[in-house]
């Protein structure tokens, strides 16, 4: 009973501990709102990026990618009713930049999330909202008064209860609000929340999320109520309907702090062309590229090459933006910096794929200024240098910084483990600024995203192989001393047991062997009396016999005696061959019920029941002996009883005095830790072997007496007289 | 143009029973994510793939190893060098038609007799060789008297094409049309069009397909764009591939004819459904 008492009560205590999990878990998840981050510490582990350029940058997070449908998760996906906000800014135009609601089942993709967006595109200048589930679902697109404008900062507030999904985005300068709403459809319930760009790039600021009730749903629609009924927006009439603002994909630049684009200069450059400008005068050149990194530096690169630009206006630039400089060149090295450049941005799309090189090829300067993707391993821990942190890597027989500046670059790569094999995108320079001349090149990267583990540090390094080692050698001095141990207790025991048999030897077959000398003696002593002298052969003859009987015994007495037999019959089979050809009446009786007892204390029991036997035919002249087992609920009870002629216990000989047969009894009792009883008199004697329960049947015990092997009890000794006939 | 085959995938998968995983790289050239695609549909052993390649050869291992998988696979738009057969099929626009109709279509405009540039011959897209190669002889066999002044090769980088537009309007004052043979060449003879402020003048016919372009024939400053049909593309592979599932004989090769949208017929229903991007499941 009491092994199911404690089950249920681990089973409770489980329960109660999930419970607790459980609750802790959503609990903390429901204090997560309401949550806000302005991105002041520069710490983005809260956030995970799918696709994009994603930086910290001036107190925002900034995008800095035209990717199309790049984004950056955070929150819980247990988050069901919510609201989230922030300030917005585009960094280009013909695209959007917005919010993402309930967000499930994320990848990397175009749309490749189920939830919900609201964003603001300055395609259309609309404020558009709807559904993605690995496909978009336009339910609206409402135009914003005073159109949408790429650095421009704009407010959005997306909500959702229940299936009421809204969006608000208001004008920071003038303020004026625009509001879309999804029709009450099946919805998506819960999930986390998430910035997004497509075709853009983008900055938030100052992202709010909290906890939303139908009140706040419906105080935002009453604005969508101002603003029209939705339409599903999900055909070519319908999205081109009203049409893009007239000033297009590139040339309507408005708000842009960068000179729009009309007639682009068709005598540009090829930027390798200007490492052959002389440095002895100073040349005006115009180039165009697509931007390929804008922090620390500016670089463009055409088909040809790459270059640093020198501008003012490069902090409103994003990788990927065509632009067109102009400037004046300064050579330098392998390459060359176009210095107080006047920028034009032509168009903007997405980033140029990076050069797949080695180390080997960067190392020849021919890269210089390039968008590459290269792999090697981190020789150590990424080390920070005021605003930048530096990777030092290895590939080959070429070693290379690679540069990423943030604003917490202590933090930017906590999980990078030195020997981890990294790939790397950025753009190569050569630069004494970055190599120190230290190093044939250097690599700038654009974002934390820009690195990717290829495979963790292999187990094999020095500080493994030296814990290897310790660990070895613990274990082999543990081994040693276990085995030791084992060694030692092995030989305690073979003492032990030479001991025994040295009791067994003195008490039989010593004995006998001394008479049977001093029978041969007196014959050899009186030759001439044939009477005298034949009567002590013949006694001799005997007592060679009766040894010949001991030592079958004792031979007996050292083999395992232990059987799957019940106890009463292994005492049967052993006690009877003892009084083979005596006149000695032997009976074993049982009351109670039987039960099985360990193999030793088994074993122990029937060698005390054989030493009683043979000390009642030796010495007591018996004519009957009765054993009984007796089993009852506190003992096991094991009774030798005699009709001889008894003697004193108190004037038992002792080991001192050279005798081992009732000490070596009372020691066997001691080993089962049951109580010995010897009572005596005229009429007989009784040997008593009290088995305490606890003793009778130990677990550990039982477990060995099942692996103890059947082992055939000894034969019946054969006589020399049998032997002879 | 993928919202168009999304939503055609859509509706063939709605007859046919099966559910559309549907996703495309963040960035057009991403080779690379679209390998990881693909390996994701073998992994998750889907019951067929389409696949729209970005690259002719980068996608060859990939798409082999889909189809030593046993997943039915249908390429659509372009080709690979991979035999069909064995599980694989094209679904492939007809560039022969486009060329003609191009041309057809130019000579109209032209009147049978002037000047016009052929811009975005990239020597790596074998559809746009055949397209262009289809264009030049049916110009040749129909108007003889119109010449074909400028088709200078360039890569698929619409900032390139805006400066090879301007130069080519710069130095040939009788220009009538542009031919831009894709999306990104159109984007950038338009946009050259528009700041010399000739979109009137040099007509501009596109191939391809892209919103913008038709905002653009709705305005009335493109003339045309011959449309590759991505909506029956998307719904015959779908279509494929059940078939190939229930194993039926299905064909290794379908070329679908192009389509010509200008102002007249741009709010056809069928024109309309070709460019719907309305892929829920009806």
């Amino acid at each position: 009973m009491i092994a199911p008492r404690y089950f249920w009560t681990s089973v409770a205590c489980g329960l109660l501990a999930v419970a607790g999990c459980g609750l802790g878990y959503f609990h903390g998840k429901k204090q997560g709102l309401p949550y806000h981050d302005s991105f002041s510490s520069g710490v983005t582990a809260e956030w995970h990026a799918l696709g994009g350029g994603w930086d910290v940058y001036e107190g925002g997070i900034r995008n800095n990618s035209d990717e199309r449908g790049a984004k950056f998760l955070t929150g819980s996906s247990t988050w069901t009713n919510y609201s989230a906000e922030a300030d917005i800014l585009l960094l280009g135009n013909s695209g959007d930049a917005g919010l993402i609601v309930r967000s499930n089942d994320e990848e990397e993709g175009v749309d490749a999330y189920s939830g919900y967006y609201a964003g603001l595109r300055d395609r259309d200048d609309t404020l558009t909202i709807g559904r993605a589930d690995h496909g978009w679902i336009e339910y609206g697109a409402v135009p914003i008064s005073g159109g949408v404008h790429p650095f421009h900062w704009y407010h959005l507030k997306i909500i959702a209860v229940g299936c009421g999904i809204a969006a608000l985005a208001s004008d920071s300068e003038t303020h004026s609000i625009t509001a879309a709403a999804i029709p009450k459809t099946d919805c998506v319930k819960t999930g986390r929340m998430g910035l997004r760009s497509y075709s853009s790039g983008g900055i938030w600021k100052n992202v709010r999320v909290s906890a939303a009730t139908p009140t706040d749903l419906a105080a935002m629609m009453r604005s969508v109520a101002a603003s029209g009924p939705p339409e599903i927006r999900q055909s070519e009439a319908g999205f081109n309907s009203p049409p893009p603002n007239a000033s297009g994909t590139a040339l309507g630049l408005a708000g842009l702090p960068l000179e729009g684009a009309g007639n682009v200069n068709v005598h540009t450059l090829p930027l390798n062309s200007l490492r052959l400008v002389s440095s002895l005068h100073p040349v005006q050149a115009t180039v165009r590229g697509s931007v390929v990194l804008t922090s620390p530096s500016l670089y463009i690169q055409d088909s040809t090459a790459g270059i640093e630009i020198d501008s003012p206006q490069s902090s409103f630039l994003k990788i990927g933006d065509e632009i067109e400089a102009t400037g004046t060149v300064a050579p330098r090295g392998f390459g060359g910096m176009l210095q107080n450049a006047k920028v034009r941005l032509l168009w903007s799309r997405g980033p140029a794929p990076p050069l797949s090189v080695t180390a080997s090829q960067a190392a020849t300067g021919r890269f210089d200024g390039m968008f590459m993707e290269i792999q090697g391993r981190l020789e150590e821990r990424p080390r920070v240098a005021g605003r930048s942190v530096i990777l030092n890597l290895r590939s080959g027989h070429q070693s290379y910084p690679a540069v990423f500046q943030g604003a917490r670059p202590d933090l930017a790569f906590p999980k990078l483990q030195p020997n981890s094999l990294l790939r790397l995108r950025g753009v190569c320079v050569v630069d004494p600024t970055y190599t120190k001349n230290l190093t044939a090149f250097a690599l700038l990267l654009r974002s934390s995203q820009d690195v990717a583990l290829v495979a963790g540090p292999p187990w094999w390094d020095k500080r493994h192989l030296v814990e290897i080692i310790l660990a070895v050698m613990i274990l082999s001095f543990i081994g040693v001393f276990i085995y030791a141990r084992v060694e030692r207790w092995r030989l305690q025991a073979v003492l032990e047991e030479r001991s025994r048999m040295a009791r067994e030897i003195h008490d039989t077959l010593a004995q006998s062997f001394a008479g049977i000398a001093l029978q041969l003696a007196s014959a050899l002593r009186e030759p001439q009396s044939g009477t005298a002298g034949s009567d002590a052969v013949e006694m001799a003859f005997h007592m060679a016999e009766q040894s010949r009987r001991e030592a079958h015994r004792s031979i007996a007495a050292l083999r395992t005696l232990h059987t799957d037999e019940p106890l009463e019959a292994m005492l049967q089979k052993v006690l009877r061959p003892q009084l083979a050809g005596s006149h000695v009446e032997l009976s074993v009786s049982r009351t109670g019920t039987a039960q099985r007892l360990s193999a030793a204390c088994e074993s122990q029991l029937i060698r005390l029941a054989q030493e009683a036997v043979a000390n009642a035919v030796q010495h007591a002249c018996s004519s009957k002996i009765e054993v009984n087992l007796s089993f009852e609920p506190e003992e096991l009870r094991l009774d030798i009883i005699d009709n001889g002629q008894g003697f004193d216990p108190s004037q038992v000989p002792t080991i001192e005095d050279g005798h081992f047969g009732i000490a070596g009894m009372k020691e066997r009792a001691v080993s089962i830790r049951a109580e010995f009883k010897i009572e005596s008199g005229p009429a007989g004697t009784r040997v008593s072997i009290l088995v305490p329960a606890a003793r009778r049947h130990p677990r550990f015990w039982k477990f060995a007496r099942l692996r103890t092997r059947h082992v055939k009890p000894p034969a019946e000794p054969h006589s020399y007289a049998e032997a002879g006939k | 143009m993928w919202e168009a085959a999304h939503a055609g995938a859509e509706a063939a998968a709605g007859e046919t029973g099966l559910r559309v995983y549907w996703n495309a790289p963040t960035r057009e050239d991403d080779v690379e994510r679209q390998i990881t695609l693909v390996e994701k549909v073998i992994e998750d052993k889907d019951a067929g793939l389409v696949l729209a390649p970005t690259q002719y050869l980068a996608l060859v291992g990939p798409v082999r190893e889909a189809l030593s998988a046993h997943i039915p696979t249908v390429v659509i738009r372009s080709s690979l060098p991979i035999p069909s057969g064995q599980g694989l099929s094209y679904i492939l626009n007809n560039e022969n038609d486009m060329g003609r109709m191009a041309a057809m279509r130019i000579g109209g405009i032209l009147h049978g007799r002037g000047e016009v540039a052929i811009l975005g011959l990239d020597p790596d897209i074998s559809g746009v060789i055949i397209r262009s190669r289809a264009f030049e002889s049916a110009l040749a066999a129909n108007f003889p008297r119109i010449a074909i002044v400028e088709r200078p090769i360039s890569s698929s980088n619409a900032a390139e094409f805006q400066q090879v537009a301007q130069e080519t309007i710069s130095s040939h004052p009788g220009l009538g049309a542009i031919l831009a043979l894709n999306v990104a060449a159109a984007e950038g003879s338009w946009a050259a069009l528009s700041a010399s402020g000739k979109t009137s003048a040099i007509r501009l016919v596109a191939c391809g397909q892209e919103m913008d372009l038709m905002a653009r024939i709705r305005s009335g400053r493109l003339d045309s764009v011959i449309v590759e049909n991505t909506y029956e593309m998307g719904s015959r592979a779908v279509r494929l591939i059940a078939a190939r599932r229930r194993g039926e004989a299905v064909p290794d090769r379908i070329e679908l004819p192009p389509v010509l949208v200008d102002q007249t017929n741009i709010d056809r229903p069928e024109i309309q459904q070709m460019l719907s991007m309305d892929w829920r499941p009806h």
